[in-house]
């Protein structure tokens, strides 16, 4: 049974006259990395503020770990929140420490641990004021995970990281995702980098969730994934079936659809061909996470 | 709870703050002492001349004229305001905090008690060395050892409870204004306006909420019991209502 690490049910907020969060509902299973897609003022971060109870919720109900929030609840949450918040005085090393007291870590050894993780092994001594804002968003996540929570929380992580800094970031999400059991609720404006890590998506809009989509269901409707065009589809079916377990859609007699972009081609072929398929071609079809928003988005400002 | 009071203290260690306003305390309370000077805010000049009338100042007159001058050691404190929970707020650390299992109430609480510890120790600080001074100088005790070191341990708990007080409000007004700033000049403001009002209004329930008059009155022991437990049941009401209501306050503010 998978076990609902969070549950929003029918929350709303507003700010004076203005609708912030309207009847949002939504939940994330263990595991999950959920990504949150929405434009500026979409309300991302309302709703995170609302989960870490940094915004009082009035309407509508959150459970954590099937459990109605309360502050003991949020001791297995970790969370960047709006800008990752340090003390400018302390140096990384010294919030860290900071942490590991506060939440009675008496392991001394996973401050040193969580540095090396989060890649601030040189700046340890560093001030958190002197930090670049790169290295500030690492030092957030660090303190962030430095408690191993169940359910990170992020709100636009990937802000300030250089080119090597996101592709870093991206693994050591999916590495606290796939070593660390930890369920993450993301939200970004690089919908490239959340395409990559997310397994869940939803889509909000002027305080509505619009539309919530698994990987699988974007890249199906998407259409995006591997086509390969073979002379024996059936049988090239049957192979991919056994051998890869992975989904497709047989799309003609010729053509086939395999939805994840992440399988190995030249393996594939190798397959293929020593089973006597012949490959005609094989070609990469995308259409990206940003199309599939746009649309979306464009709809709902048509209706 | 006891975690959050260790962070605090962890944190106040390492900062340069807390070091500056310890050296400050002491330089204050010898500079009392070796010059034979007495300052503050609610000092009268009735006050100063009984003392100045002593041509040499044993250890209790020093530890008396540290009691006279404590009023100013609100604005040599501030510095454990703004450190222990004006930096939470400017510097939005209170993000971490408050995900970190502590309820609200408890927050609110703690960031009282780190404040009044410091507050004592520091106001412990500064008598003891009004006496060290002294004795620096070659004074005479001018009453038994026993005394004059129970007075410094009273003197100490009640004027680090009564600046408590002010710094305790001090946090409500922080929560209210959402502004490090407003809380540290409601600390500079609040004694300045108590004294003012006392001296142009005739309202004599004013003297209750007069906690750095009613601090000194009571070290000095000017006051009679039956108006000594009017001072701190009032005093006790305050905190309690401060602390209610910042709790209220932040668990409906936006954060």
């Amino acid at each position: 049974m998978t076990k609902n690490i969070l549950a929003v049910n029918n929350i709303s907020k507003n700010f004076g006259k203005f609708k912030a969060i309207d009847n949002v509902s939504f939940s994330l299973q263990k595991g999950d990395i959920y990504g949150l897609i929405g434009s500026n003022g979409a309300g991302k971060t309302t709703i995170m503020r609302l989960i870490t109870q940094l915004s009082p919720l009035k309407v509508g109900t959150i459970s954590l770990f099937d459990k109605s929030i309360n502050q003991q609840a949020l001791r297995h949450v970790g969370s960047v929140i709006e800008t990752p918040a340090a003390f400018d005085k302390l140096t990384v090393k010294q919030n860290l420490k900071l942490i590991a007291i506060q939440r009675g870590i008496n392991n001394q050894d996973k401050v040193k641990q969580i540095i090396k993780f989060v890649g601030l092994t040189k700046k340890v001594n560093t001030k958190a004021k002197n930090l670049s804002l790169g290295q500030k968003q690492r030092l957030g996540l660090a303190i962030a995970i430095l408690p191993e929570p169940d359910l990170l929380i992020l709100d636009e992580p990937i802000n300030g990281l250089d080119p090597s800094g996101i592709i870093e970031f991206r693994s050591l999400l999916l590495k606290l995702n796939q070593e660390k059991q930890i369920t993450i609720l993301i939200s970004s404006h690089i919908l490239t980098e959340l395409y990559q890590v997310s397994t869940r998506f939803g889509f909000i809009y002027n305080g509505r969730l619009i539309k919530e989509i698994t990987k699988e269901e974007l890249d199906k409707v998407n259409r995006s994934g591997l086509l390969v065009t073979v002379d024996n589809v059936a049988k090239a079916a049957q192979i991919i079936d056994t051998e890869f377990q992975n989904k497709f859609t047989v799309i003609d007699d010729q053509r086939l659809l395999i939805h994840s972009l992440d399988i190995d081609s030249s393996e594939l072929n190798k397959h293929l061909v020593m089973n006597n398929v012949s490959v005609i071609s094989m070609t990469k079809q995308e259409r990206s996470l940003e199309d599939y928003y746009t649309n979306l988005i464009g709809g709902q400002e048509n209706a | 709870m006891l975690n959050q009071l260790r962070t605090d203290f962890y944190r106040l260690s390492h900062t340069w703050g807390i070091y500056i306003t310890f050296a400050c305390t002491i330089l204050y309370a010898a500079m009392i002492v070796i010059n034979n000077v007495v300052g503050g805010i609610m000092v009268t000049g009735d006050s100063m001349a009984k003392l100045n009338s002593n041509d040499i100042w044993t250890l209790k007159n020093g530890l008396n004229a540290a009691t006279l001058s404590s009023s100013l050691l609100v604005y040599l404190f501030i510095g454990i305001f703004v450190i222990t929970i004006g930096y939470e707020f400017s510097q939005k650390t209170y993000k971490n905090t408050l995900v970190s299992g502590i309820t609200r109430s408890q927050f609110i609480i703690s960031k009282y008690l780190v404040m009044l510890i410091n507050i004592f120790l520091l106001t412990l600080i500064y008598f003891i060395t009004s006496i060290v001074s002294g004795l620096i100088c070659n004074r005479s005790v001018g009453t038994s050892w026993s005394n004059l070191l129970s007075q410094t341990i009273n003197n100490s708990i009640v004027i680090a409870f009564f600046i408590s007080i002010v710094f305790g409000i001090a946090i409500l007004v922080l929560l209210l204004t959402s502004s490090n700033v407003a809380g540290s000049i409601f600390i500079v403001v609040f004694p300045v306006i108590i004294s003012v009002l006392n001296n142009i209004a005739n309202w004599t329930w004013l003297k209750y909420i007069d906690f750095f008059s009613a601090a000194m009155k009571i070290s000095l022991k000017l006051v009679t019991n039956g108006q000594l437990w009017n001072y701190v049941i009032v005093s006790f009401v305050v905190l309690l209502a401060t602390i209610i209501t910042s709790t209220i306050v932040i668990k409906n503010k936006e954060l």
